[in-house]
């Protein structure tokens, strides 16, 4: 009964099918087979009968083989091409594998690109570490298993079909080319399984450069190599000495390096050699100074602020806004109960002591006569600067705890120190009693926002319930400004701004309100020089020896 | 072998006091040993610098090199502060004075002077660099930022005008989050690479 076998899967459909059943491939230019009028031929007419007019391109080995015997079992046993273990089956093994093998051993492309590939993999794969080796070389396994199914269940759909003599070498091209189609893994470039296809042309190229051929191309330079078509330009089957690639030698690997990587080195070079060139001194001339400038902008920058210094307010600057923090640090202080004892942390250097004896004198003039109050300092200069600062305000300091160098002790001191009494054994003395007694209020004047954060950081954890204030610079307020928003610090003045709006909202002498003034004439003088400058100035480049 | 000793001690050290963190009450004792010996060698090493300063300086006036004057005025101002300090003690009213009327002034001018430089940098980028996008981002958000600072603008916090300037006053406080941020993250990675002996300043690495 005559039947289509779809040329994709092999599974037979009848006659009427339009479209494989199994796999849904067309059958629209299927040959139809008998496959009763092969059997009934089998035996009398092997040379013709036994294969259809179709297949009469295939190999002579393929002919051979169905001429000569059926594969017992239907299984195909693995072609053994180093010819191991020949002699212990030459007993058991049939005759037509006989023939395989001798053809093997003679013509050594007879055993197909295919299993060429897979053994030039194998070799390519003993270079590679153990790891990868596993994994290849069950991949591999695996292909070969599945190959071996394929091959047999193709030689068995092919086995009804007659035979037509010796095949000539297009006839074994094709005959090949059926082989790949039938592993499925080794298609041609426009099949779906181009990733295993791509793995497997890697490792055969891999094998051809380690065999001595080496991609074409510019010298030391990486081009992309497309192994697809250089595996399809050379379809036909190839030589491969098998059990040799161990004994080949291994060729150093080069440095693979991208264009653009070399042209970094190219680069790197030339500067490296450039370091070395002798290049002329250009001779540095100074140009004329404009001292007439200088001068201008001496005078307003200088007597605007004095003027402001000595003569009272200017009523054309806007008066400072009281801020929330500063009113928050005033707050604290005013609240303090009596016989309260405030800490006072000395932590700037002499250059800000102007500034800051006036941002924290709005805030100590408030503090309530019962108030006991201690010092510490932190810096180098704080016992003295402290002393000048508290005897301006007629504050007589309860207990001065001395100097604690805070730069070499760190902020682990103080952590420690704070949370145990035990630990601060260790201290200085003066700065162990600062552990020993609870506070009920901390104010800490600073100049560093680095310094300050240590304190806060340490503080607002150990002792979350002691209010925590800054009297500190308007160049560390805005590092320190979100540990207000987060609530670890109770409020913060940074800077004369805040003090001269304090100052003001008390109704004090105009002392911080009249250098908040003065900062603020000049400033505008900077700015009115900044953009000045500028403007005079837009030349787009500059010339060496010019001055501004 | 030194290089072992080394890191082998910083280890020690710094795994020590991590631990005092969770393990006051034992070791307390270790931990005052540690301190204290890391005062005496911080104060030691900065009385190293000092003698390496004072005695570049009597080399330079011995040889009669140039800018000799300032040497001499140096030591001379470092004897003077030396001996006071240790004849009136620091507590001394005179010898606050005395230190303080120098250092105060001189601090500050030096102050005012670097913000004079600030600015003339700041005319020699536009001259140098030209009107690049960066540079013309500097000079606008410097003059901004000045103006800010000025308290020449003031608004209502509640009208449209107010919320806009405190969104932009707001800005650097964006920047300073982030450096806070990176300056913890980088306190932590640099005390883990010192602990794991990754960074060596200790042995010159």
């Amino acid at each position: 009964m005559p039947f289509l076998i779809c040329p994709d899967c092999g599974a037979e459909n009848p006659l009427t099918a339009e479209i494989c059943q199994v796999c849904g491939a067309s059958l629209a230019d299927v040959i139809p087979m008998d496959m009763d009028n092969s059997e009934a031929d089998d035996g009398e007419n092997d040379e013709f009968t036994l294969f259809s007019a179709e297949d009469k391109d295939l190999p002579e080995l393929l002919n051979d083989l169905k001429q000569d015997h059926e594969p017992a079992g239907g299984g195909l046993p693995e072609i053994d091409l180093a010819g191991e273990g020949e002699s212990s089956e030459v007993d058991d093994t049939p005759e037509w594998l006989d023939v395989i093998r001798k053809r093997a051993h003679e013509e050594l492309d007879a055993a197909g690109e295919m299993t060429q590939r897979i053994v030039a993999a194998q070799e390519s794969l003993t270079r590679q570490n153990e790891e990868e080796r596993a994994d290849y070389a069950s991949w591999i396994e695996e292909l070969r298993k599945e190959t071996r199914e394929e091959a047999v269940s193709g030689t068995e759909g092919q086995e009804e079909e007659p035979l037509e003599g010796p095949a000539p070498e297009k006839a074994k091209k094709d005959w090949l080319s059926r082989v790949r189609k039938a592993s499925g893994k080794l298609e041609t470039h426009d099949e779906p399984n181009a990733a295993s296809r791509n793995l497997l042309d890697w490792l055969v190229a891999l094998e051809e450069e380690q065999t001595g051929g080496m991609p074409s191309g510019e010298a030391g330079v990486t081009q992309p190599v497309d192994l697809r078509q250089r595996a399809h330009a050379d379809e036909s089957t190839r030589e491969v000495r098998v059990g040799d690639g161990a004994q080949q030698a291994v060729a150093p690997k080069r440095l693979d390096l991208s264009r653009e990587e070399r042209e970094q080195a190219d680069l790197l070079a030339t500067t490296i050699a450039d370091e070395s060139t002798a290049r002329p001194v250009q001779p540095i001339t100074f140009g004329r100074r404009r001292w007439w400038v200088e001068f201008i902008l001496a005078f307003f920058l200088i007597g605007g602020i004095c003027f402001v210094l000595f003569s009272g307010r200017l009523f054309l600057l806007p008066e400072p806004p009281v801020t929330s923090g500063g009113q928050a640090v005033l707050n604290s202080v005013a609240d303090l109960p009596e016989d309260a004892e405030l800490l006072l942390v000395f932590d700037y250097q002499p250059a800000f002591a102007g500034e800051l004896e006036w941002v924290a004198a709005p805030v100590l003039e408030a503090l309530p006569d019962s108030v006991k109050v201690s010092v510490i300092s932190t810096s180098a200069s704080g016992p003295l600067l402290a002393d000048s600062m508290l005897e301006r305000l007629e504050i007589i300091p309860a207990i001065d705890l001395g100097y604690l160098p805070a730069e070499a002790f760190g902020a682990y001191g103080l952590a420690a120190g704070l949370a145990s009494t035990q630990a601060a054994e260790f201290l200085p003395k003066g700065a162990s009693e600062l552990f020993e007694g609870e506070f009920h209020g901390i104010l800490i004047l600073s100049d560093n926002a680095e310094r300050a954060r240590v304190w806060v950081e340490q503080l607002s954890v150990l002792t979350p319930e002691t209010p925590l204030n800054l009297l500190v610079t308007a160049q560390a307020g805005p590092m320190l400004r979100p540990y207000v928003d987060s609530g670890q610090v109770t409020g913060m003045m940074a800077g004369i701004s805040d003090a001269a709006g304090l100052e003001t909202s008390r109704t004090q002498g105009p002392n911080a309100s009249q250098r908040w003034q003065a900062y603020q004439v000049g400033l505008l003088t900077l700015i009115g020089v900044l953009i000045l400058g500028v403007l005079l100035n837009l030349r787009g480049g500059a010339t060496q020896g010019d001055d501004i | 072998m030194k290089k072992v000793f080394g890191i082998l001690t910083v280890l020690l050290v710094g795994l020590t006091v991590l631990s005092g963190y969770f393990f006051q009450a034992q070791l307390s004792p270790v931990l005052a040993l540690i301190f204290q010996t890391g005062l005496v060698l911080f104060s030691a090493a900065g009385l190293i610098g000092i003698g390496y300063l004072l005695v570049l300086h009597i080399r330079r006036v011995i040889r009669g090199e140039k800018r000799i004057i300032q040497s001499v005025v140096l030591l001379i101002a470092f004897l003077i502060a030396l001996i006071a300090g240790f004849v009136l003690t620091p507590q001394s009213t005179l010898y606050r004075d005395l230190i303080l009327n120098v250092q105060i002034p001189v601090e500050a001018s030096l102050l005012a002077v670097l913000a004079v430089t600030l600015l003339y940098a700041s005319l020699r980028l536009i001259r140098v660099r030209g009107w690049t996008p960066m540079s013309i981002a500097f000079l606008g958000s410097a003059v901004f930022s000045l103006v800010l600072n000025s308290g020449l603008i003031q608004v209502s916090e509640t009208s449209l005008g107010g919320r806009i300037l405190a969104f932009l006053e707001r800005l650097p406080l964006v920047g300073a989050r982030g450096i806070l941020i990176g300056m913890a993250l980088g306190g932590l990675v640099m005390g883990l690479r010192y602990l794991l002996s990754l960074d060596r300043p200790y042995g010159g690495e």
